[in-house]
């Protein structure tokens, strides 16, 4: 749901000591504790509680993205469920303002870089038991079905009372390879599994990998592999054997060097196949069976060099699209569209360029199709759909996704809401399984009904009620909008949920997420004539039903400015909201008011900003936002008032280059 | 208004545009809501095209339909007094 949060042109307006100054409203910030891929991480005082917490601001670049911003939320409610003394407690996903950050526990203490660096190698019986409480903690989290995926002593802490805490869980970085090609090299090329390097899916086994290499160190003080490049290193995880542990440190247990051997063994199913058998095999409790050998490839380097070579290029991709756009003008998408005999419309778009398939299932139902008294249908549907359906059980989807190293998520607006997946492209008829069965059969009753209410609520709650400026883009829609579509939000009011029964659920879903009222689209690594037969193979079962009617989504023109002040009592400084109407996202005016809106908020150079921030200091903050409807559109302009600087003021500064706009040629 | 700062500003959207077209999800879930909502996945390719083709008559005459008093909504958020320390 677009509100405040997804301004499309948040500028990067930061205090004088570096960090977003919208903290400020509910953390007093005491320390920078560190920089990663993701973000800046402080050490902060929650004005609320009083609690210490770290934070993690994410980049700009992340937060302003809504998909990726969306896929980031679900990893940080799945690593939510780890509660464990060994693993760093996330606590909650937030944002202020522009500002989006996780909010975790805080540990004081060091991590095992530098305890490593300073002394070498642990001593045995330390060693052993910092290992025993990074297992339990590993452990506690593959039950959960999560994977880490990025352990390296950088994420593991000792605290001040020398517990060990495996921090970061699902949150260290992004493993499916959209992430490659925006960036960056995926994880830490020395702590890397060998299907990592390859590009290949990562599960609970590629962490075991991560953690013998680390076990290596602990017990020798020297890393298993040496590079100097990031490519060298990559093909070292991929094609080298650590030197033996018995030359660095010939009194160590031989069941200890064993156990290390077996865990970083380059084939997964050649390693322990869970925490606990890599525990019992350190502990000398059962004896370290050699890897079997069942049909060994032999490892040919040329062969593993062009994998390798793959993970390095789809990092390049970036650079490659952006100049093959500033030489031919903007880049075209190729697709083709087939409809199935249920209605369903199939969009299958090739792209060889990295071994991945992204899916989507969008379905043409959102809060602008609740009636009044009904609202939070639509988003409780997306709660729904996770609790399973015939084939597939409760909270499985994303688990079954995430252990072939994909990921999933959803996501809902006034006209849509939908489903998606980025997977090994050999792993596109498990994604095209998942959505067919709960496009067919979802499991709708009482109790699951009863869970996600609740979680649906608590969500309202947390989301309105419980945070500064949380009703500030609800009331714009209720004064802005006359027709119901659009005049309410999606999340939905506590007593309509409440309201909600089975046969409603059910009658939605029959009216609502059918294939007729669907689109499935798959972007990647396929052939688009395989793909297709596959999504016969499941979707094509699945029964067509009549087209809803859709709602009035067009509103009557209004006739004068609409105004209203809100009280907010989480809320540390004011906030002023300017929204205009806007045509339909089809209309031919829509491509002039999109560059309206960049030259407007588009940025620093941008006039608002300029005027506003720069010259008049009347403000701390501009932003820009827009809710692109089928029916009227909202557009809105956001400004936060310098302490002391009347609202009037700030108004008229912006109202003189809206209508500088509608004089100059 | 410069030639100059209107073709920036579409080249700003034509970077942001191709930056958000390099992730394959991207690319699917947009064309799975053009496609559900307008029933024209094209657009994923239409309105970039359009948004070359603006003119500074094209900008003010939409500024002049929409950005107008009458149809403003405006909205003021204010701390509540006392309610925090």
């Amino acid at each position: 749901m677009p509100n405040l949060g997804d301004a499309d042109a948040t500028l990067d307006l930061r205090s004088a000591t570096g960090y977003p100054k919208e903290l400020e409203q509910r953390y007093q910030v005491l320390q920078e504790l560190g920089r990663g891929g993701m973000g800046i991480v402080y050490k902060a005082v929650d004005r609320e509680t009083g609690e210490v917490v770290a934070l993690k601001v994410l980049k700009p670049e992340i937060a302003e993205d809504a998909h990726q911003l969306e896929r980031f939320k679900n990893e940080v409610r799945l690593a939510r469920r780890i509660t464990h003394k060994n693993v760093c407690r996330i606590h909650e996903f937030g944002r202020l303002g522009a500002t989006a950050f996780i909010s975790m526990e805080y540990v004081e203490g060091r991590s095992l870089r530098p305890i490593l660096e300073k002394s070498g190698k642990l001593p045995l019986e330390e060693g052993l038991r910092v290992t025993r409480q990074i297992c339990a903690g590993l452990r506690e989290a593959h039950q959960q079905g999560i994977a880490h995926r990025d352990l390296k002593p950088e994420n593991l802490m000792l605290d001040a009372a020398g517990q060990a805490k495996i921090m970061d869980f699902g949150i260290a970085r992004r493993q499916d390879s959209t992430a490659t090609i925006s960036g960056s090299i995926v994880g830490t090329p020395a702590y890397m599994s060998p299907e990592q390097a390859e590009g290949k899916p990562a599960d609970h086994r590629s962490d075991l990998y991560s953690l013998g290499l680390i076990l290596y160190e602990i017990f020798t003080g020297k890393a298993p592999f040496k590079g100097d490049s990031v490519a060298g290193m990559i093909l070292k995880q991929i094609r080298e054997t650590p030197p033996p542990m018995r030359q660095l440190e010939p009194a160590l247990p031989t069941h200890l060097k064993q156990a290390v051997v077996r865990a970083v063994e380059k084939d997964p199913a050649h390693r322990f196949q869970s925490v606990a058998e890599f525990e019992e095999a350190l502990e000398g409790r059962a004896p370290v069976a050699p890897a079997p050998v069942f049909e060994r490839k032999p490892r040919l380097p040329k062969a593993s060099f062009a994998a390798a070579a793959v993970v390095l290029l789809a990092a390049a991709a970036g650079a490659y699209l952006w100049t093959r756009s500033r030489a031919e003008g903007p880049i075209e998408v190729s697709f083709r569209q087939h409809t199935l005999a249920n209605r369903l419309r199939v969009i299958l778009s090739e792209d060889h360029f990295a071994p991945t398939v992204s899916m989507a299932v969008t379905y043409n139902v959102g809060a602008g199709d609740e009636r009044p008294g009904r609202t939070g249908l639509a988003h409780l549907f997306e709660h729904m759909m996770f609790e399973g359906s015939e084939n597939v059980g409760k909270g499985e989807h994303s688990v079954l996704v995430e252990n072939h190293g994909g990921n999933s998520g959803n996501r809902i607006a006034p006209d849509f809401s939908g489903f998606f997946q980025t997977l090994a492209a050999n792993q596109l008829e498990l994604g095209l399984f998942l959505e067919a069965d709960r496009m067919r059969s979802p499991r709708i009753n009482q109790a699951s009904l009863d869970t996600q209410r609740h979680a649906v609520i608590e969500e309202v709650h947390r989301g309105r009620d419980n945070r500064p400026y949380g009703r500030t883009f609800e009331t714009a829609l209720d004064v802005a909008f006359d027709n119901f579509p659009y005049k309410h939000s999606g999340s939905g009011v506590e007593e309509d949920l409440n309201a909600v029964a089975v046969s409603d659920l059910a009658e939605f879903f029959r009216v609502y997420y059918a294939p007729s009222n669907a689109v499935l689209s798959l972007v990647g690594d396929f052939r688009s004539e395989a793909a297709l037969s596959l999504v016969r193979k499941h979707f094509d079962p699945i029964p067509r039903q009549p087209l809803p009617a859709g709602p009035d989504v067009t509103d009557p023109p209004q006739q004068g400015e609409r105004r209203k002040t809100i009280d907010d009592a989480f809320a540390r400084s004011p906030l002023v909201n300017v929204h205009f109407k806007l045509p339909p996202r089809t209309s031919p005016d829509w491509p002039p008011l999109r560059v309206t809106r960049q030259l407007l908020v588009g940025g620093r150079s941008a006039r608002l900003h300029q005027k506003l921030f720069r010259e008049q200091e009347l403000v701390t903050n501009v932003s820009g936002g827009v809710q692109e409807n089928r029916g009227t559109s909202l557009g809105s302009f956001n400004f936060f008032p310098r302490p002391q600087k009347d609202i009037a003021q700030v108004e008229k500064a912006a109202y003189d280059e809206l209508n500088r706009l509608q004089r100059e040629l | 208004m410069s030639d100059a700062e209107l073709e920036g500003a579409k080249r700003q959207l034509r970077r942001e545009h191709a930056q958000q077209l390099q992730s394959t999800l991207a690319r699917a879930l947009m064309l799975g809501e053009y496609a559900a909502v307008f029933r024209d996945p094209g657009m994923i390719n239409t309105l970039s095209r359009r948004i070359e083709a603006v003119t500074k008559a094209d900008l003010q005459r939409a500024a002049q339909l929409y950005y107008k008093d009458t149809n403003r909504t405006v909205v003021v958020t204010m701390p509540k007094a006392g309610s925090r320390p």
